[in-house]
C-alpha cells in the first residue's frame, strides 16, 4: 500500500476517530495533521507493520494523550468557545442542552480515560486491540474504562 | 445506560469532522516542509561523523574496517588530496534547525593539512563585524549557507564542508564515549538553568556538555574564553576517542549519536574516505584571547584586525604551522 492509498482511504476515519478524542474539529484537524506527517517520515515502517491503520491510530492517540498543557492543541482547547463545537444536526433547542452536557463531561474526562471509552464506544473495539493502541495491559483498559464511565456518571447524578 | 447515552452523543458529534480534502491539501503541505527539514538533515547523516571527521573518525573507521559492518559509504569518490577546510558551526537555538531561528555561538575553521599530520581548530569571534556591516552570528539567521559565504569572503579560504552541530549531538556522543577529560582555568557559573563548573581539572559527562560548551556569563573574556573552552573540548574528544581502549561498542554508539544532530553540507562522500584515511592528527587550537577593536558585543567588535591577513594566508596556503610559531599568543597551551 503506498501512502496516497492509505491517505485516500482512511483518513476521513481518522478525522472522525480525532473529532472523538480532542471533543472539536480545529484540534482534530491539527491533530491529524500532525499524525499525517508522521506517519509519512516514518511511512516504510506503517506499511511493513501487519496493520497500518491500528499503527497510525496509535501514533495519532500517543499524541493525544502525551500532549501537555501549553502544547499547540491544548492551548486551542483552552481557548475555545463552547461555541466552536458545532453541534450536531439532530440537535433541537430544547434537547440540545442536555446531550451537550455529555460531551462537556468527555472533555474533562483525563485522556486516557477518554480515549478508552472513544475506543470502545465509538470505535468499538475489542479490549485486547485497545490495549494495543494504548500500548498498556488489557487489565488497565478495563480499569480506564469502567473509571471513566463512572466519572461520567458521578457527574452526570451531581448536576440532576 | 450511560453507555448508550455516550454512543449518542459520539454519533452526534460525527457531525463536526472537518471535510477530508482540505485537510488533505494541508498535510500536503506540511508534509513538503517536513521533508525538506529531513533532507537537510539526511544529506548529512552519513557524513554526521564528519562533524567530528576530521577529529575523531579515524578510530570510528579504524574499527568498521577491522570487525564492524561495512562502512555506509557509497559510489567511488576518492578521498581529497590536499589541505581540507570545514566550517564548524554551533546554533544558539541548538535544537532548533530551520534558518531564521538560530545564531552561531561558535564559529570555527577546522584545518587539516595536505600531509594530514595536524587539524587545527580557528576560531572566528561570533560577535566580530565583518565586512558588510553584519555580525558573524547574526549570518547563521540566514542559514548555515550565508555564514560559509560570509567566511569564505572573510578568509579567502575555500570552505569543502560546512558542519553544524546541535547540543543534543555533542552530549550523545560526549555519552557514548564515556565523558571528557578537561581542565579549566576559571570556573563557569550556573545561568539560564545551566550548572555550574567548577575550576580545575574534570570529567565532563553529558549533563556538563551545556554548561561547558554554552557558558560564558561572568567569564573574564566572555565568549573568547568560552570559544577557548569549545577548542578544548573537542581537542580532548578527539584524543579520547583516538585512544587505545575505546571500543568498538562506545564508537558505535558514538556514530549513532552523532547521526542525529549534525547536519554537513559537502561532499560527504568524499569527506568520509577522507576520515577513514586519517590516522589520529595532532589538534592545535588557535583563537584570540579576548575582543579586539571595541568591547564585546559592540557595533566594532573586530575578527582578527591584525593578524587576520597573514593567518588567513597561512589557512589558504597551509602554512600554519609557520604562522602558529610566529603568534605564540594565539596558539592554545
Amino acid at each position: 500500500m503506498t501512502y496516497e492509498e492509505f491517505a485516500d482511504s482512511r483518513l476521513s476515519a481518522l478525522l472522525r476517530y480525532a473529532v472523538m478524542l480532542t471533543g472539536n474539529p480545529a484540534s482534530a484537524q491539527d491533530l491529524v495533521q500532525e499524525t499525517m506527517v508522521r506517519t509519512q517520515l516514518n511511512w516504510h515502517r506503517v506499511a511493513a507493520s501487519d496493520a497500518p491503520d491500528a499503527y497510525v491510530r496509535r501514533i495519532l492517540t500517543n499524541q493525544f494523550i502525551e500532549q501537555r498543557r501549553g502544547s499547540w492543541w491544548r492551548r486551542v482547547l483552552l481557548r475555545a468557545d463552547p461555541d466552536e463545537t458545532v453541534p450536531g444536526p439532530a440537535d433541537h433547542a430544547a434537547a440540545s442542552a442536555e446531550r451537550d452536557r455529555m460531551w462537556g463531561l468527555l472533555a474533562r474526562l483525563p485522556r486516557r480515560q477518554r480515549a478508552a471509552l472513544v475506543l470502545r464506544y465509538y470505535e468499538d473495539l475489542p479490549d485486547r486491540e485497545i490495549a494495543e493502541i494504548l500500548g498498556c495491559a488489557v487489565g488497565t483498559v478495563r480499569s480506564s474504562i469502567s473509571r471513566g464511565l463512572g466519572n461520567l456518571r458521578a457527574e452526570l447524578v451531581e448536576i440532576p | 445506560m450511560i453507555e448508550d447515552e455516550l454512543r449518542a452523543a459520539f454519533a452526534r458529534h460525527e457531525a463536526d469532522t472537518p471535510a477530508a480534502g482540505p485537510v488533505r491539501d494541508k498535510i500536503d503541505s506540511a508534509w513538503v516542509r517536513a521533508k525538506r527539514r529531513r533532507t537537510w538533515r539526511r544529506t548529512v547523516g552519513a557524513a554526521a561523523v564528519v562533524a567530528l571527521a576530521v577529529a575523531v573518525a579515524p578510530a570510528v573507521f579504524g574499527a568498521y574496517r577491522g570487525s564492524g559492518p561495512a562502512l555506509p559509504v557509497a559510489g567511488s569518490t576518492t578521498a581529497p588530496a590536499g589541505p581540507v577546510d570545514v566550517l564548524l558551526l554551533g546554533s544558539d537555538h541548538r535544537q532548533q534547525w530551520e534558518a531564521g531561528h538560530q545564531r552561531a555561538d561558535t564559529v570555527m575553521l577546522l584545518h587539516l593539512t595536505a600531509d594530514r599530520k595536524q587539524v587545527y581548530l580557528v576560531s572566528l569571534p561570533r560577535g566580530g563585524m565583518l565586512p558588510t556591516g553584519e555580525k558573524l552570528n547574526e549570518t547563521l539567521m540566514r542559514g548555515p549557507a550565508v555564514t560559509r559565504a560570509a567566511v569564505q569572503a572573510l578568509t579567502g579560504v575555500d570552505i569543502d564542508a560546512t558542519v553544524t552541530v546541535g547540543l543534543p549531538a555533542l552530549t550523545g556522543i560526549t555519552a557514548a564515549v564515556g565523558g571528557v577529560p578537561i581542565c579549566l582555568k576559571q570556573g563557569i557559573v550556573a545561568n539560564g538553568g545551566r550548572k555550574a563548573l567548577p575550576a580545575g581539572c574534570q570529567e565532563i559527562g553529558p549533563d556538563e556538555v551545556r554548561p561547558l560548551i554554552q557558558g560564558r556569563i561572568r567569564l573574564p573574556n566572555g565568549s573568547y574564553d568560552r570559544d577557548a573552552h569549545n577548542r578544548a573540548f573537542l581537542r580532548s574528544l578527539a584524543a579520547k576517542v583516538t585512544a587505545d581502549g575505546t571500543g568498538l561498542d562506545e564508537l558505535q554508539a558514538l556514530l549513532a549519536a552523532a547521526k542525529n544532530g549534525i547536519e554537513v553540507d559537502g561532499d560527504t562522500t568524499s569527506l568520509l574516505r577522507l576520515a577513514a584515511s586519517l590516522s589520529a592528527p595532532e589538534t592545535i587550537g588557535i583563537g584570540a584571547r579576548s575582543a579586539a577593536g571595541g568591547h564585546e558585543g559592540s557595533r566594532t567588535e573586530a575578527i582578527y584586525p591584525e593578524v587576520g591577513p597573514a593567518l588567513y594566508t597561512a589557512i589558504r596556503e597551509d602554512r600554519l604551522a609557520e604562522w602558529a610559531r610566529a603568534n605564540p599568543d594565539y596558539v592554545d597551551g
